[in-house]
């Protein structure tokens, strides 16, 4: 259910889809998936091309979503199993059509739309957790689930200062509540900078400053300012820092080779630019602790 | 007519049915806002899942309840429902909104009321749904003995800061002084089941045994269950504790109104007894 660090991602096909998940941005597939062996169960598919909303990304999305999933993983955070697939070159529209009937006509053109632009390209898949809830500072800051939200709290915010992630905030927290843990999501727009043009990747890796402004409105701010302790600083820290420079390449390895050139942001060899990064970024945990260590005593010195 | 706008939170019980349970419904008519919300269709998920749910429906609907607020005591422009309170809208994780319903009607009051029936959304479900805990009591207890020592007379015979001891210590929330000290001790069976009700009682008895010396008086302000079914159990747990410490203690109930603890009792009893030795 959840993603293990260099556990490669699932090949998928998709069976059917179920309906369009409108929530965010995005606005992803659910849909009923089908492995070699069989039925696979209801997984999130998020195509490279996306139709409700105007990105340069493609397919560095897909890798973004991967690399991601990984750093969560690294870092102590839960986070859904993930997968690949690909959409279909041709599919026949009537059938397709008959599958999602009980859908209104909206989604079922956005859902034909979706598969006819994303036609033979890879799109990022995440398992499904039915009963999750976006998460509310209120699950972070509950005296009975402190155990485990403190320290996940500091590990999300350490790892989205990692990954360049900007995008999980009180209105859009990106992450779920599920089964009592946080569980992180949605890394589509996480590694800020590498589809720049001239851009290398470890450049980019040894930017400690904060990328973006709102890290105060980050999800886990208050409960980090709260209740994290020096133990949970030094438990996220060591695991990021221990990261073996072999993982990451056997973690790149794993990536589809059709992922290193994207059109929509004309750059190649982002698999490339996505490893050194991750290789660099290593070196400068402390420095990035460090650093929103700063920033969470100047929010409370203001207080 | 007026014409009204509402909308329904619900939860997703399977996304592939489309099945979904409304916990709260917001109302409004171009002056007021209203809220209702239960989460006792949370029983048809897991029990591992109900609690994350319900948190953070408490976080929607605190947030919707404020902005009630916020709109009685400064109207806001009338651009519709999604403008007065804007939320997040589509199908993703567990909890969805429904868009936006308008229609005409001649009493919005009566047609939020219908709704809520229609619906079994009880306006203060949630806060009711919450425990009255021995903590929450201490506090209310304490607040109404800082309030009454801003009245001049009373303020020599009240004190909150006062600490009974004997075999251990003890800092009632209130204590108050005819002749002999009086202190007010918490004692909540409200939400507990019978068996944790004996252990609610086990631990009053321990207290008073152990913390206060005998010619001090605990004066145990129990909260009695709401629920029917209990009341019979939480009043024969309090007689028991009545028999075994005789004068050692009095009892002093306050009483629900509303689904809030009413502590006029506690108020009186120490008017009349300051009065008494004034």
């Amino acid at each position: 259910m959840f993603h293990a660090a260099a556990r490669p991602p699932v090949a998928l096909r998709i069976g059917r889809p179920v309906r369009t998940l409108s929530a965010g941005n995005h606005h992803p597939l659910l849909c009923h998936m089908e492995t070699d062996q069989g039925p696979a169960g209801l997984w999130v598919v998020k195509p490279a091309i996306v139709l409700s909303r105007s990105t340069d990304r493609g397919t560095f999305g897909v890798l973004a979503e991967l690399a991601g999933a990984e750093v969560c993983a690294w870092a102590g955070i839960l986070t859904p199993q993930v997968g690949i697939t690909r959409f279909p070159k041709a599919f026949d529209e009537a059938s397709l059509r008959a599958a999602i009937l009980t859908l209104g006509p909206s989604e079922c053109d956005e859902i034909l739309e979706t598969y006819r632009v994303n036609g033979g390209r890879v799109a990022f898949c995440g398992r499904y957790l039915g009963p999750a809830t976006n998460l509310v500072p209120g699950h972070l800051l509950r005296p009975k689930w402190r155990a485990t939200a403190a320290p996940d709290a500091v590990a999300l915010l350490t790892a989205d200062a990692y990954m360049r992630h900007d995008d999980r905030v009180r209105d859009n927290p990106n992450a779920l509540w599920f089964e009592n843990r946080l569980v992180a999501i949605d890394h589509g727009l996480a590694f800020a900078g590498p589809t720049r043009r001239g851009a290398l990747g470890d450049d980019l890796a040894r930017r400690t400053a904060l990328h973006a402004p709102n890290f105060p409105r980050h999800i886990a701010f208050r409960a980090v300012r709260k209740l994290a302790t020096e133990a949970d600083w030094d438990v996220v820290t060591g695991r990021l820092e221990s990261v073996p420079a072999s993982s990451v390449t056997a973690l790149a390895a794993s990536w589809p080779a059709n992922l290193d050139e994207d059109d929509q942001c004309g750059q190649a060899q982002l698999r490339l630019r996505m490893a050194r990064f991750l290789t660099e970024r290593r070196s400068h945990v402390r420095e990035l602790v460090a650093v929103l260590r700063e920033l969470l005593s100047r929010g409370q010195s203001r207080k | 007519m007026v014409r009204v706008e509402f909308r329904l939170l619900q939860v997703i019980l399977s996304p592939v049915s489309g099945d979904r349970v409304t916990v709260a419904l917001l109302h409004w008519d171009r002056t007021t806002f209203r809220v209702a919300s239960s989460t006792a269709a949370l029983r048809a998920l897991e029990r591992d899942h109900r609690e994350g749910l319900r948190v953070a429906i408490q976080d929607v609907v605190r947030s919707a309840e404020r902005k009630t607020k916020e709109v009685s005591e400064r109207p806001v422009l009338d651009i519709g429902l999604a403008h007065v309170l804007p939320v997040r809208e589509g199908f993703g994780a567990a909890l969805y909104w429904s868009p936006v319903t308008a229609v005409e009607t001649a009493d919005a009051e009566a047609h939020f009321a219908e709704l809520r029936q229609e619906l079994r959304l009880d306006a203060n479900a949630l806060t009711r749904g919450r425990r009255m805990t021995n903590a929450v009591v201490y506090e209310e207890l304490s607040a109404l003995g800082r309030k009454m020592q801003l009245e001049e007379r009373v303020r020599p015979w009240v004190r909150t800061d006062y600490v009974v001891k004997l075999e251990t210590t003890y800092q009632p929330p209130l204590s108050w002084k005819n002749a002999r000290w009086h202190h007010a001790v918490p004692l909540s069976m409200d939400g507990l089941q019978p068996w944790q009700m004996d252990e609610a009682v086990q631990k009053a008895y321990g207290l008073v045994e152990l913390s206060f010396p005998e010619r001090e008086v605990a004066v145990l302000v129990p909260v009695l269950p709401r629920d029917a079914e209990l009341l019979g159990t939480g009043r024969n747990e309090l007689r028991i504790l009545e028999t075994k410490l005789g004068s050692r203690i009095a009892i002093v109930a306050p009483e629900w109104r509303a689904g809030k603890l009413a502590l006029d009792p506690i108020v009186v009893r120490i008017r009349q007894d300051i009065a008494h030795v004034s």
